[in-house]
């Protein structure tokens, strides 16, 4: 629990979702950074179907190294869903998140591991970047984005490396690509999450740039995640004010027809703007009654997903 | 001591009220122990950033009547009012704002009152220690509207004092910033409200914690506790109510549509919109469908909190778990 300053044994987990040249490799410098820190530990890859041939390479490994565990899924998977299965199967007391590809620094683990000491969750920050500058401007203009949206400052949210109590892994309920957001999902339980500066790996530099989808679907996933975090609770909130305003915005049109009808002496039946004035109040009725609906589903569902979390009773 | 439960238990939730602790505890204690009955007090720590949990667990090493529960993080009066009300162990919840704008000194009298058989007594702060023109306006015309719109006219929803059944209220759901509506939300199940003056004292210590701008969010409140209250009598009937607005506009259109086919123009920009507003109307009408389904999937029992509040004769409630004291 919280201020128990054991890491016991760790748990190492590796989803294997994108770019894959070094995953072999890659374990077997991680397991001797692993192994360096003196813990009891293991190894859960949870690889991707689409990943076959290192599947069947790990599975050779793992034949002889018992620590090493894999969960191969049976299809593809978003890396948030992956993780997520993974830490059903986790055993340690903390739990280490590592792309397969590096990141940064494998002698700068520890460090990690110091500032868990005193916290239940540390982010790895890529600092210093070795990248190029536009790299590091995408990282910052998503940084900021997360800031504006959510309140909350998280210096790079590209980076992957992630270390935690297992208690959080197993109470987070992560899915699609929801991976990225951890940390404010993790908020969201209680958790307050910690950043630390690691050196960024060499490796981590030579990598091609993203297609223009990746960034359709990361900006998808914010407003996901803003939803669900600010408006959890309270939907009508959310789609009142959508509601609302077009709402406002069709009664004020019709209002101004109206004006024009009665005393400008303009047409008013046989305007298209009218047809598209009603479509604003319609639409601002319809998502109103979305948001009711949504009220509803919370309400009823209020007694199982309580909204507080406790740390601790005296008495 | 005895760990049995007690009779009563007082929730409050604090927020950065390292200050007001000491005295908080020790008036709640003055105005308890005449009342000869067992009590526990419960200060829910909503994540303060000073040492409010500091303070409170210091008194509580003393006093095991004193239970202090730490939250993860700042989260809000109401979910922090639900956190004490779910561990609480007393027969009688009593509520209160850990500002001491609130009297515990109330306490005893709103227990004779609940006792007189009442489910809920709810606090009406009748000489407000407030500024007049951002906390009492806005909370009048708040009140009137809550009232209006529920039926259940309370002149004072926003004060924190209120004792309740315990079996009703964990019962009930409560998140958000429902705590304004519980009145509201527990006539729902047919609960018996009163409703008695307490004092009330202005700040002694710090900041007031809320603002003003939240009219529009109660407005938006009260529609879902409208929503809620009314889906739960009528599923269906209420969408349906809604779905008679763009019904009626879409009559009322196609009438001049069908007047304007025997004068001069005619065009197909009113039975477009005639037959737009009959879809919303048909749209409302299947989110009614779609609510009546959530809440049978829902874990809510009305049904429950209904035969808690019904008067027995010659019946056992279903859950045995009543000690023999039950009066009227």
């Amino acid at each position: 629990m919280n201020g128990d300053k054991v890491i016991g044994k760790i748990s190492v987990v590796v989803p294997v979702c994108e770019r894959t040249e070094h995953t072999l490799t890659n374990y077997h410098e991680y397991r001797s950074a692993v192994e360096a820190l003196g813990q009891d530990f293991e190894f859960i890859y949870a690889i991707n179907s689409q990943f076959r041939d290192i599947a069947d390479s790990l599975r050779e490994i793992a034949k002889e190294d018992k620590q090493l565990k894999l969960l191969e899924l049976s299809r593809n998977y978003g890396e948030g869903t992956v993780l997520q299965a993974a830490f059903d199967y986790v055993t340690g007391d903390s739990t280490l998140i590592l792309p397969p590809y590096k990141q940064v620094e494998l002698n700068e683990l520890p460090k990690m591991f110091e500032a868990l000491k005193t916290v239940d969750i540390v982010l790895a920050t890529r600092w210093p970047r070795m990248d190029s500058k536009f790299k590091q401007t995408q990282t910052r203009v998503f940084s900021n984005l997360i800031e504006r949206l959510t309140n909350q400052k998280y210096s790079d949210a590209g980076c992957n490396v992630r270390l935690m109590r297992t208690q959080v892994a197993k109470e987070l309920n992560l899915y699609g690509d929801q991976h990225r957001f951890l940390p404010l999902l993790a908020y969201e339980l209680g958790y307050i999450p910690f950043e630390i500066k690691l050196k960024q790996a060499h490796e981590n530099v030579s990598r091609g740039q993203h297609k223009p989808g990746v960034y359709l679907r990361r900006t998808l996933d914010l407003l996901t995640i803003v939803f669900l975090t600010k408006f959890n609770k309270k939907p009508l909130r959310f789609f009142g004010i959508l509601g609302t305003s077009s709402m406002i915005i069709g009664f004020l049109g019709l209002i101004y027809m109206t004006y024009e009808r009665l005393f400008l002496d303009v047409g008013m039946a046989d305007r298209p703007l009218l047809v598209l004035m009603s479509l604003f109040l319609v639409l601002g009725i319809q998502l109103i009654g979305i948001g009711l609906i949504g009220e509803t589903i919370i309400f009823t569902h209020s007694q199982q997903n309580k909204e507080y979390r406790i740390k601790k009773i005296i008495n | 001591m005895t760990r049995d439960n007690p009779v009563l238990s007082i929730i409050v939730p604090l927020f950065n009220e390292e200050e007001s602790v000491p005295l908080l505890y020790k008036k709640l204690c003055e105005a308890l122990n005449p009342m000869g009955i067992s009590y526990e007090i419960l200060l829910v720590n909503d994540g303060s950033k000073d040492r409010t949990f500091e303070v409170a667990s210091k008194i509580a090493e003393s006093d095991n009547r004193l239970r202090v529960i730490e939250l993860r993080k700042n989260y809000g009066q109401t979910p922090a009012m639900a956190a004490g009300i779910d561990i609480a162990r007393g027969e009688i919840l009593a509520t209160m704002d850990g500002d001491l704008q609130n009297d515990p000194s109330d306490i005893p009298m709103m227990y004779d009152k609940l006792h007189e058989g009442y489910d809920i007594v709810v606090g009406w702060r009748h000489k407000r220690q407030d500024k007049l023109i951002t906390r009492k306006i806005p909370s009048m015309i708040a009140n009137r509207l809550i009232g209006k719109v529920t039926g259940v006219p309370i002149k004072d929803n926003g004060c924190s004092l209120k004792l309740y059944r315990a079996k009703l209220m964990k019962q009930m759901p409560f998140y958000n910033e429902m705590h304004r509506f519980i009145p509201a939300l527990l006539s729902v199940s047919g609960s018996k409200v009163a409703q008695v003056k307490v004092k009330h004292h202005a700040r002694q210590f710090g900041e007031s914690k809320y603002g003003l701008s939240r009219i529009y969010k109660v407005l938006l409140d009260l529609l879902t506790i409208k929503t809620i209250g009314s889906v739960a009598h009528h599923p269906v009937m209420w969408f349906a109510k809604l779905a008679a607005i763009p019904l009626i506009l879409s009559v009322i259109i196609t009438l001049i549509g069908i007047y304007q086919l025997f004068g001069k123009e005619s065009s197909l920009v009113l039975p477009t919109i005639s037959v737009l507003f009959m879809f919303t109307s048909f749209f409302l009408i299947s989110l009614g469908i779609l609510g009546e389904q959530i809440y049978k999937h829902g874990s809510i029992e009305l049904s429950k909190l209904s035969v808690i509040t019904s008067r027995m004769t010659n019946l056992r409630p279903p859950d045995q778990q009543t000690s023999g004291k039950e009066e009227t």
